[in-house]
């Protein structure tokens, strides 16, 4: 064997050539010779094979791989004896030749330095693979193949029956060129390099359309001069009528012919740049199209092993199957894709094992001896739709009945009543079979119920449905799950996108038919009464509230939790190009990924699901604000309350407090301690802190002191109500950053609430603050 | 090209293209990449451990810092910040879209427990920045108020912080520079990003 040393460079890459050409020629020669299994007499299809072995045996010879030359010279003699009429490839010959197929494969994916092992070790199936391929050239080997097939690869399982001469088959398959396209021409893409090409594409769709704005500037400046151009001629007739002479040569008419040019001038370049942004936009949005759909690949790459899988299994089962595969060029997301291969896999196994029947069983029932399974693949109302078809003995209801009856799932009684379609759901059940014996083939410790999770982790269902003859399979997927529909509501004056099949529907509600029963706010809808929640606290964004007269309200669902969120505003709706949020942040609660909004700008994707289990959480912890509506504050028309935050583990003080302070219209939370209170203090805004000193976590000094160390809050006011009335505790508190110092004995008189007014002001706001 | 069985120039040329496509766009061999690695490192090991090292000037507030150059990646305007809900703090600021790539973005003032940006509107003498700053693979977007020059000091300049530094700034420096400018802090990287670290938290 004379591989080049891997020291020479020029030898390594002829190496990563050759590697290149098997990958691309193995798999022509596996799909054309699984065709050409189903239809022998179609010499058509032997063509393509015999330039596949040919241009093999070339490259083999290049890189100095001899055994690979004798094994590819002797399937392309084989093949040109066949295509010239002189042997009909059955069943046996077509092992060899696949047997063959999958050594070639094999040198494919060797290291450097692997190649003298690989054929020392592999020497004598080389040799048998041979042997067998001469024997079939002489019209030998359908006697021998079973047994030589076990001898020659340890790998492949054994076949038990001698195969029946093929029957000619009257219908050639679909064309070979769907299967054989996919793999040698597509390029791998590093997924962030991916990313980053996503990136720049809708980046430049952005900037495209910023181009057209400027179009729109150079339109007003045109109408400007045309203006001033009019402006002119309109003040030479006012002085021609008050009686000034115009001299000649009229400087007006010079003037206005000048603008009329420079009129032109930019009309012209209007037009020019006009064409050049329509151009640049034109070409962004192609480029972010053809970037998004480049992750979409042809259903046919997906389902490449299949024919062979089915070929070999019908083989074992000796039984006789036409295999088709429809909607080869169906584009499916390469995600989606990779998900779908054990769960096809499985109910392609299921169908041959379980579903068709041998010869002599469908001679009985009077069906053709050779059974049809079909693979069809379509986009249907915008999902992708996968169907697994075969003529076989399908399901008995009667049977299926019986048994689910007698595991116990139901009483006979209800079973009698179940349609058919609620009878077949009960397929996909865990360790729900109706064949009792497991066997190898398809048991392999996968069964339907495993199929049907897996497909609804690819965000899919699976139902299974019978026809007059055998059983249909039905899968819908979603095409992608890189682009999806939301809306886009704000939120605290940000956006937040929605996504549209995770909302229930956006409502107005109108202040007034806001009802509120014991602090908790709701409104009527559909006849549902809904609890009415501010979406700005569920998600921890701090907002400043103003009262308004309408409400936008998205409602949302999540098993039996209803609840609708109230945001500032809805800004529309708009399909959005999916990505991951930064993996820095890890798994971030209420939040599912990110996008880029028209402006460029990053979009957060909202997690409904997750949204609906924090507004549980945040009524078990009572920490709701109410929304003020307009309604609720009639004499206060467009101006909102001042808030002030409550601090006192004493629950009496605290009502004390509260109730002193709401009664002068001042908007009132309460916490339990000081770390409550920090907590709170950061997530929302507020015009004054009210605390004590001794509480438990952490008390009202130290409290004071993280607010003061804290950029964004040590403008708060902070007072501190005391039992301890020395003047050694008032310092410490002044020390630490308090405003005012007060005792609770300003809670008889009227202390507290001037001493409040002192600091902060009346409990209104002006309009605009 | 070694003799083939059945010359077919149509089909030839076809592999032949395919082949040199193959061969140019093939990887570069780890040899040829490791030599030029070591060729660039020895450029910056020289310049590092000689006496000059090069920032980036920057301005919070009244107080002027310096980047180290090779950490800066770009400087850019100002970009909206969105808010990641749960997460967004005073430093950890929210996300930034750079030419179509999402960045995490936080507040250096905040990082430093300066005075908090005062609020105001945006004009075109605005001269609030991002800067981009890059380490091990990880990007930071942080907000700024200036962006002034990038400078080149001799070793011996740098000196060991002192007052001049604010006293929750000195834990994000490992010395002071002086510039027309007055004196600057110079950002130790390391300390930098896990301070950034922390604020994910």
């Amino acid at each position: 064997m004379s591989v080049p040393p891997p020291e020479d460079l020029s030898g390594f890459s002829m190496l990563d050539l050759f590697q290149a050409e098997v990958e691309t020629h193995a798999a022509t020669l596996e799909a054309g010779l699984v065709e050409l299994d189903s239809a022998p007499e179609d010499l058509g299809l032997i063509e393509p094979l015999m330039r596949a072995a040919h241009s093999l045996k070339g490259a083999a010879r290049i890189v100095g791989l001899d055994a690979v030359v004798t094994l590819a010279h002797a399937m392309e003699d084989l093949l040109v004896l066949a295509q010239e009429g002189g042997v009909v490839l059955g069943g046996g010959a077509v092992d060899a030749l696949l047997a063959g197929t999958d050594v070639l494969r094999k040198t494919g994916d060797l290291q450097d330095g692997q190649t003298d092992a690989f054929f020392a070790e592999h020497k004598g199936v080389l040799a048998d693979i041979v042997v067998r391929l001469e024997q079939a050239k002489q019209g030998e080997l359908e006697e021998a193949a079973p047994a030589a097939a076990a001898q020659s690869d340890p790998e492949a399982s054994p076949k038990p029956e001698q195969d029946p001469p093929s029957e000619p088959e009257p219908a050639p398959l679909a064309s070979t060129g769907a299967t054989l396209r996919s793999a040698a021409s597509a390029v791998r893409v590093d997924p962030e390099v991916f990313t980053r090409m996503l990136s720049y594409a809708g980046e430049s769709v952005v900037q495209a359309r910023r181009l057209a704005e400027h179009t729109d500037a150079l339109d007003g400046l045109r109408r400007g001069v045309e203006r001033l151009s009019l402006g002119l001629m309109g003040t030479r007739d006012r002085l021609k009528r008050d009686g000034f002479e115009v001299p000649e040569p009229d400087p007006f008419e010079a003037l206005r012919r000048e603008t009329e040019e420079v009129l032109a001038l930019i009309a012209e370049r209007v037009a020019t740049f006009d064409e050049a942004s329509r151009h640049s936009a034109d070409l962004a949005g192609r480029m972010y199209r053809q970037v998004l759909t480049s992750r979409m690949r042809p259903f046919a790459e997906g389902v490449t092993a299949f024919p062979r899988m089915v070929r070999d299994l019908a083989r074992d089962l000796g039984k006789k199957v036409k295999f088709e595969i429809e909607g080869r060029d169906v584009p499916v997301d390469r995600d989606i894709l990779e998900r779908l291969e054990a769960p096809l896999n499985h109910m392609l196994r299921n169908a041959l094992d379980h579903g068709l029947e041998d010869e002599a069983t469908r001679d009985a029932a009077g069906k053709p001896p050779t059974g049809s399974l079909r693979l069809v693949a379509r986009h249907h109302a915008g999902m992708l739709e996968i169907n697994v078809l075969d003529d076989g003995r399908g399901i008995d209801l009667d049977a299926l009945r019986t048994r689910i009856v007698d595991r116990g799932l139901i009483t006979t009684a209800i079973a009698e009543d179940l349609s058919e379609a609620e009878l077949m759901e009960f397929l996909f059940l865990p360790g729900f079979s109706t064949k009792q014996a497991v066997t190898e083939i398809s048991g392999r410790g996968v069964g339907l119920d495993v199929v049907h999770s897996m497909v609804r982790e690819a965000g899919g269902t699976v139902r299974a449905r019978r026809r007059p003859a055998g059983l249909r399979f039905t899968m819908i997927l979603p095409i992608t799950r890189s682009v999806i529909r939301v809306a886009i509501l704000q939120i605290a004056g940000e956006p937040f996108a929605f996504p549209l099949t995770q909302i229930e529907s956006l409502v107005r509600v109108e202040a007034a038919d806001v009802q509120s029963i014991e602090n908790r706010q709701s409104f009527e809808h559909d006849g549902r009464v809904i609890g009415l929640v501010p979406a700005a606290d569920v998600l921890g964004l701090r907002a400043r509230q103003k009262p308004t007269d309408v409400l936008y309200v998205v409602i949302v669902k999540s098993g039996d939790a209803v609840y609708g969120l109230a945001v500032d505003r809805y800004l529309g709706e708009q399909s959005l190009v999916v990505r991951t949020l930064d993996r820095r942040l890890g798994a971030v609660a209420n939040v599912s990924a990110v996008a880029l909004d028209t402006e460029g700008n990053p979009l957060v994707i909202v997690d409904v699901q997750d949204l609906v289990h924090s507004v549980d959480q945040l009524l078990h912890a009572g920490r709701l604000r109410t929304i003020r509506a307009t309604s609720q504050l009639r004499s206060d028309v467009g101006r909102a309350r001042k808030r002030i935050l409550v601090v006192d583990d004493s629950i009496t003080v605290r009502e004390v407090e509260r109730k002193l302070l709401a009664n002068r219209g001042y908007e009132v939370d309460v916490c339990v301690d000081g770390a409550d209170a920090w907590n709170t203090v950061r997530a929302q805004d507020y015009d004054l802190v009210v605390s004590d000193v001794d509480m438990p976590r952490m008390d009202g000094i130290e409290l004071v002191r993280r607010i003061r160390d804290d950029a964004r809050l040590r403008a708060i006011p902070v007072m501190i109500v005391s039992y301890k009335e020395s003047e050694e505790d008032r310092m410490r508190g002044l020390e630490a950053g308090a405003n005012a110092y007060l005792t609770k004995s300003s809670f008889h008189d009227e202390t507290l609430v001037r001493e409040v007014a002192d600091l902060i002001g009346g409990p209104l706001e002006r309009r605009d603050a | 090209m070694p003799e083939r069985d059945a010359p077919n120039p149509e089909r030839g040329g076809g592999r032949l293209a395919d082949a040199a496509a193959r061969l140019l766009g093939r990887e570069p061999p780890e040899a040829y990449l490791e030599a030029w690695r070591q060729t660039l490192k020895i450029t910056m090991d020289k310049e590092e451990r000689g006496t000059r090292f090069s920032v980036g000037l920057f301005r919070l507030g009244d107080e002027l810092f310096a980047m180290p150059t090779e950490t800066v990646v770009e400087v850019h305007p100002r970009a909206p910040v969105r808010s990641v809900p749960g997460r967004t703090g005073d430093v950890l600021r929210g996300l930034v879209s750079l030419r179509g790539e999402i960045h995490l973005c936080a507040s250096l003032r905040a990082l430093f427990s300066l005075e908090a940006e005062p609020e105001g509107g945006e004009s075109a003498e605005d001269e609030r920045r991002m800067l981009v700053v890059q380490q091990d693979g990880e990007t930071w977007a942080l907000l700024v108020d200036a962006v002034l020059d990038f400078e080149r000091f001799e070793a011996s300049q740098l000196k060991s912080a002192q007052d001049t530094v604010t006293k929750s700034a000195i834990h994000f420096t490992d010395g002071v520079v002086q510039t027309p400018e007055g004196p600057a802090g110079r950002i130790d990287p390391k300390r930098l990003f896990e301070g950034l670290a922390r604020s994910l938290q």
